[in-house]
């Protein structure tokens, strides 16, 4: 008789480990990312729904349950025929459980939690009120400004602890109540709806926040001490570099498109009403507010605000910051870019309904198709007079459009790289990494069954937890890089540039991705109170 | 024991037309028949790699670069390796090739001649002297059908056309027609017809390109709509000329009579000529025209133009005949149609039994089979050695000089290539593919058809 | 055994034949059609529809011609364009008045009035337009619209404007030159320096080239005379008998050989079985 064995080694659910047949999320379960085509989704169906696959048994998912709370039937077992065991609790141990407990019942420790519980939700109170003062629907202000954005994030995740510390929370109580049940049959049945791997990438994400927003602050007191000692010699490099690369290279450039640039001959009267337009757009820009913000006092001021800052809260906060002062400054390119690519896509509309004229052609709006017409020999002289002049034109718009498209292109690349660097200091998985280091059984991937040895009559195979891959844990990330490179660097932008339509992307769309670990509204202060004050009432 | 052969073409499923049609429908019943097929053509989108349609009828969907409507990029020689392989691996004897206009097949056929391989070329349509594109077209030909051992043409027209264009040995050139599964193409019951009482309703089905008469109907539509007011136009298909199908509707405000379907899934086409009383065709070119006898076989009277192999497809009872490509002649023919259908002087319920008396796919491929027959019985091993094919690539007849130099040193590179591709990938390294198991009642068919013959 | 039924080009019928059973009749029509490519054909063509057609295209390039005379009377002689503007609208209104019937669609106050007053709004910028632009390439590019002028007159049926009809491919090819010319026109008009003179150019150009040539038949002999007339006296002036000499042994060449050679390439070099061969084409489909 043959007979097949698997051996495991037993899960420490007191260590966090277990087996879990899907890989562990990082993710909130609402926002789990489904990248996969709609197409092959719907073949799997059709080959998952086909009767010699149907024989799919849910046993396998049962058993691994079972392989998971192999300790917590093994204690439950001691419990009840504590006669049966002959090992004995360690005296160390029993003697902290007992210190614990009266802890507990203390007068001491009943304060300490009513104080820390009024603290955390005046606070929680707050980071709601700003986050809705930033989500404002008729303004959403948090689009406009990185710094806004950064605050909006800590709000949320302030506003989240103690719904993260709730979940974990009430699993450990729990847990710990598990002993009472005074049948095995009853523990089980309990457990197998509140299954240990539920909290877990929970607690998971709740330390990943807080390791971050450590590691934030310090890499901010590393930056701030650097800021400070380079004071002065910061300000000096950045007034001239803020002076040379916004103003007077940019000046140049319109000033050389308006003189025939390369050769190429350009609309004298229209070249230079264009070139006139922007210059005095920069003149304005310039004395309107950059002016202050070159000024070298003001800029010394900023900068040791930016020292301060950065020490406070945290790099990121520094970073947003020198964001949106960038942004400030290169605002004026944001408008020509604006401006000219409008005066391109108009021109360009115009040129092809023109066209469609010059060939007997008419639109048909309607019907959406390209109908023969027969047109008038007035209608078709103003036409193709208009359209001549348009094209003549052409060459003139184009020019000033690509220059500028070009400028708005490397504006937004140093853009992307900021925000890149504080999306990574804000989601860096690292306490999953450090997590995959340390024990990968704390992460698992799925599982795999492997051959072991045979020995007579026997074959002995080893159940192993496949830790998660990086890969799936950096998901977020590629995401963001995907997207990014669509927007940015694609057959896309061509296109949209070509046909002189704005690239603009909604930055807090964009980064949506990387907020996998908040849910995406916040949720009510008063609901919070209410099961804070049920979990402190009944400990 | 059955061949093994491999039809080449362009164009297959998941493509539909005619093409596609006759090939899979061949190849169904060749398979009955006892013989093993495999499809070779290119790949479409995410369809790549071997798949098995009904009856174990292989297909390789070899990714090839895709030009123009779905024909691979011509470059005579880079398929050879791949095709080489396959052929190969399945043990083929007779490669067939469909279609002139599919490179695929063209090059299949000069791969398989210098492989030794018995070749077999079907052509489904016609191809005039005095367009740039077809005169290319038929150079081509010329070298490819140089060594072909058997040509099979659609029709009559077709042969004859092919006689002149590629200097084909009219022994070598078979005609055999296309066919159609009657039971796809059954007339409604009488007694659920859906047609409206008292008016008479004239179907096109065709895909709208200029040389489908488009111009002729988008100009016959609204005049035989002033004529008649009991008559009704369904238009099914799409194509660039749809537009003009739209203006008209539009201009001539006939938007309750002429219904347009664009484009039908084959498996509707059926219920769309059911709707109708008489089938209207106004193609300029046509080789053998299935869809008429389609139509026919719904128990639709034909109004049609007289070219191509029309005229040999269907007997006269069925249609009336328009005397030119005009619009005057094709609406003279439509009334004289509309006239007799409603005075009921034709009775179109027996067309259905008499097409498919006609036309059938098993008698189809026992033709084929004996063109494959006969390629064995009078060929000699001379035909295949490689000095014979470049001879007879270079007394190539009414060519110029630089066209037969052109395909004498094609013959002679791709003869180099074969060399070289049996060094570096001998025959003996490759794979040899399982046949599909037939299937009993199989052999009984194929048992019973040896001796009807 | 009976006797076997005569062979049938039919497909539908089963005959007792093998497949690759060729008609006698046609193995003996291509020996006949192979014959036939080395006789000359029996059919004939039309010369005087041939000159005809010649003497069209002939009286339509002399037509475009009168827009570089304009050009040449602004821009190089430096005349006053207001004048010659006078005479010529007189005389289209004139002749529109004498034919008011057919142009009640084509040429009504209002539409004449908007012509006019666009002209009129646009020459300023047309002046400006191409200012840094080289000479050259205005000359190039004007040559290249008149080519493609010519063209596409050329192929479109003679009825350029009138065809309100039905027939849609024709209307098409009407606009597409229309707007050629007036391309053509535009392009030219922006090398002139006063706007006075850009809006004269237009309005003769307009007049002359669009307006005339569908009141007046061109090829009558009378206009035809005074085109001609007009053409080489210009010629002459501007560029000397010689020049004058090379065209007009170009047009004769064009009016009397081209033909003669046309007829001569139908009739020898020609592929003989043409006839025989568009069996096979594509049929041209008839519209009437």
């Amino acid at each position: 008789m043959f007979c097949n064995v698997l051996e495991f080694e037993a899960p420490k659910l007191n260590l966090m480990q277990f087996f879990s047949l899907d890989p562990i999320s990082l993710a909130l379960p609402e926002k789990e990312l489904h990248n996969s085509k709609k197409v092959t989704l719907d073949n799997v169906k059709k080959i998952m729904y086909h009767k010699s696959y149907f024989n799919f048994s849910g046993n396998l998912p049962q058993s691994i349950n079972l392989l998971n709370l192999y300790y917590t039937h093994l204690n439950a077992f001691s419990e009840k025929y504590s006669h049966l065991i002959i090992g004995e609790n360690r005296l160390s141990e029993k003697l902290f459980s007992i210190l614990l407990k009266c802890y507990q019942h203390s007068f001491l420790s009943r304060v300490t939690s009513r104080l820390l519980f009024y603290l955390l939700m005046s606070l929680c109170f707050i980071a709601q009120n700003i986050y809705l003062l930033l989500h404002w629907s008729y303004f959403p202000i948090v689009t406009i400004s990185a710094t806004l954005q950064q605050i909006d994030l800590r709000c949320q995740q302030i506003a989240y602890f103690p719904v993260q510390y709730l979940k974990i929370n009430k699993n450990v109580t729990i847990r710990k109540a598990l002993p009472r049940f005074r049948s095995y049959s009853e523990a089980s049945a309990s457990l197998r709806s509140e299954l240990p791997c539920k909290f877990y990438p929970d607690y998971i994400r709740l330390y990943n926040t807080i390791w971050l927003i450590v590691n934030d602050v310090s890499f901010g007191l590393i930056i701030g001490a650097i800021l400070h000692d380079q004071h002065d010699q910061l300000v000096n490099i950045v007034a001239s570099s803020i002076q040379f690369c916004c103003y007077d290279s940019i000046k140049k450039i319109t000033i050389f498109l308006s003189n025939n640039p390369f050769g190429i001959k350009l609309n004298e009267e229209l070249a230079s009403f264009l070139s006139e337009l922007f210059l005095w757009i920069i003149e304005f820009t310039f004395n309107g507010f950059a002016k202050y913000f070159v000024d070298k006092s003001n800029l010394s001021w900023f900068l040791s605000l930016l020292t301060q800052i950065m020490c406070l809260s945290g790099a990121s906060f520094g970073l947003s910051l020198i964001m949106d002062f960038f942004s400030i400054l290169s605002l004026h390119l944001y408008l020509f870019y604006h401006i000219s690519g409008k005066l391109y896509h108009w021109q360009l509309n115009c040129m092809i309904s023109l066209f469609y004229l010059f060939c007997g052609k008419k639109r048909n709006v309607l019907r959406d198709r390209i109908d023969h017409h027969f047109f008038e020999l007035d209608q078709l002289l103003m036409g193709t007079l208009l359209f001549l002049i348009l094209v003549f034109l052409m060459p003139t718009v184009l020019a000033f459009y690509i220059c500028y498209t070009i400028l708005r292109l490397m504006a937004m690349c140093v853009e992307i790289f900021l925000e890149s660097i504080i999306g990574l200091i804000n989601h860096f998985p690292l306490f999953a990494l450090l997590l995959r280091i340390k024990d990968p059984k704390r992460l698992p991937g799925g599982i795999s069954i492997n051959w072991n040895r045979t020995e007579p009559g026997l074959t002995i195979f080893t159940l192993e937890n496949n830790p998660l891959k990086i890969s799936r844990m950096f998901r977020p990330y590629s995401i963001l890089m995907s997207k990014i490179r669509y927007n940015y660097f694609s057959s896309y932008t061509a296109r949209q540039i070509l046909k002189g339509l704005p690239l603009t992307l909604n930055r807090t769309k964009l980064y949506h991705v990387l907020y996998f670990s908040l849910p995406d509204g916040p949720i009510k202060a008063r609901d919070i109170y209410a099961k804070l004050s049920d979990a402190l009432a009944n400990p | 024991m059955g061949l093994n052969i491999a039809m080449v073409c362009d164009f297959f499923y998941p493509q539909l037309g005619g093409v596609e049609f006759h090939i899979y429908h061949l190849a169904q019943n060749l398979i009955q028949l006892g013989h093993s097929v495999v499809v070779i053509t290119h790949a479409y989108k995410d369809r790549v790699g071997v798949r098995y349609l009904t009856n174990g009828l292989k297909v390789y969907h070899v990714p090839f670069f895709v030009l123009h409507r779905e024909t691979t990029f011509p470059s005579v020689f880079s398929t050879f390796p791949i095709v080489r392989n396959i052929l190969i691996r399945e043990n083929i004897q007779v490669v067939h090739s469909h279609g002139s206009g599919s490179t695929m097949a063209q090059e299949a056929i000069s791969h398989a001649n210098t492989m030794g391989l018995r070749t077999v070329f079907t052509d489904h349509s016609l191809y005039g002297f005095t367009e740039l594109g077809s005169i290319l077209l038929n150079k081509l030909l010329k070298f490819t059908l140089a060594n072909t051992d058997r040509v099979i043409c659609v029709s009559n027209v077709c042969k004859e056309n092919m006689i002149i264009r590629a200097d084909v040995d009219p022994e070598k050139l078979s005609v055999i027609p296309n066919a159609l599964i009657s039971e796809d193409f059954k007339p409604l019951d009488s007694d659920i017809r859906m047609k409206k009482k008292g008016r008479i309703t004239l179907v096109v089905i065709s895909r709208l390109f200029p040389n489908k008469g488009c111009d002729l109907l988008v100009r016959i539509i609204p005049r035989i709509c002033q004529a008649h007011h009991d008559v009704d136009f369904i238009v099914a298909g799409d194509g660039p000329k749809f537009i003009d199908f739209q203006q008209m509707v539009e201009t001539c405000r006939l938007e309750d009579r002429v219904r347009l379907l664009g484009s039908v899934p084959h498996e509707n086409i059926r219920d769309v000529l059911c709707q109708g009383d008489i089938y209207l065709h106004a193609s300029l070119t046509e080789a053998f025209g299935t869809v008429l006898v389609e139509a026919a076989s719904c128990g639709l009277l034909l109004v049609t133009t007289c070219v191509g192999g029309i005229p040999e497809v269907l007997p006269q009872h069925m249609t009336v005949f328009a005397k030119e490509t005009s619009v005057s002649a094709l609406i003279d023919a439509a009334n004289k149609g509309i006239e007799s259908i409603r005075s009921g002087k034709i009775d179109t319920s027996s067309f259905h039994k008499e097409v498919s008396r006609m036309y059938d796919w098993l008698e189809v491929a026992k033709r084929t089979e004996k063109v494959y027959e006969a390629v064995y019985h009078d060929s000699s091993p001379r035909d295949k050695n490689w000095a014979v094919m470049v001879k007879n690539c270079y007394f190539q007849k009414g060519d110029g000089m630089w066209a037969r130099y052109l395909y004498v040193l094609c013959a002679i590179v791709e003869y180099w290539i074969f060399i070289v591709l049996e060094w570096l990938y001998p025959r003996t390294e490759i794979d040899r593919a399982l046949k599909w198991p037939q299937k009993k009642d199989f052999q009984i068919t194929r048992k019973s058809s040896l001796k009807n013959m | 055994m009976k006797e076997k039924e005569p062979w049938k080009r039919l497909l539908w019928i089963r005959q007792d034949y093998p497949d690759n059973y060729t008609d006698p009749n046609f193995l003996l029509y291509a020996e006949k059609l192979k014959e036939k490519s080395k006789r000359p054909p029996d059919f004939d063509y039309d010369y005087s529809q041939i000159r005809a057609d010649f003497l069209e295209l002939y009286h339509m390039v002399l037509n475009t011609c009168f827009i570089y005379i304009t050009f040449t009377y602004i821009n190089y002689y430096e005349y006053n364009p207001i004048p010659v503007t006078c005479i010529v609208t007189f005389f289209v209104i004139l002749i529109s008045n004498h034919k008011s019937e057919e142009l009640a669609s084509l040429l009504n106050f209002k539409s004449s009035m908007i012509m006019a007053f666009t002209i009129l709004t646009l020459s300023p910028v047309l002046k400006s337009l191409s200012k840094t632009t080289a000479s050259d390439s205005i000359w190039t590019l004007s040559f290249c619209l008149n080519m493609f002028y010519i063209y596409s007159l050329s192929s479109s049926p003679s009825s350029v404007m009138d065809g309100r009809g039905e027939l849609i491919q024709n209307e098409k090819q009407s606009n597409l030159s229309t707007n050629i010319l007036l391309a053509n026109a535009a392009v030219l008009a922006s090398r002139l320096i006063s706007t006075t003179q850009v809006f004269c150019f237009l309005l003769i150009s307009v007049q002359v080239n669009i307006i005339i040539p569908n009141l007046l038949n061109i090829s009558n002999f009378k206009i035809s005379l005074l085109t001609n007339l007009i053409v080489y006296s210009s010629i002459t002036m501007r560029l000397g008998y010689k020049a004058a000499f090379i065209f007009l042994l170009i047009s004769l060449a064009s009016i009397i050989i081209l033909p003669r050679l046309f007829y001569y390439w139908q009739v020898h070099c020609k592929r003989k079985d043409y006839e025989v061969l568009s069996l096979w084409d594509t049929k041209v489909p008839i519209l009437n």
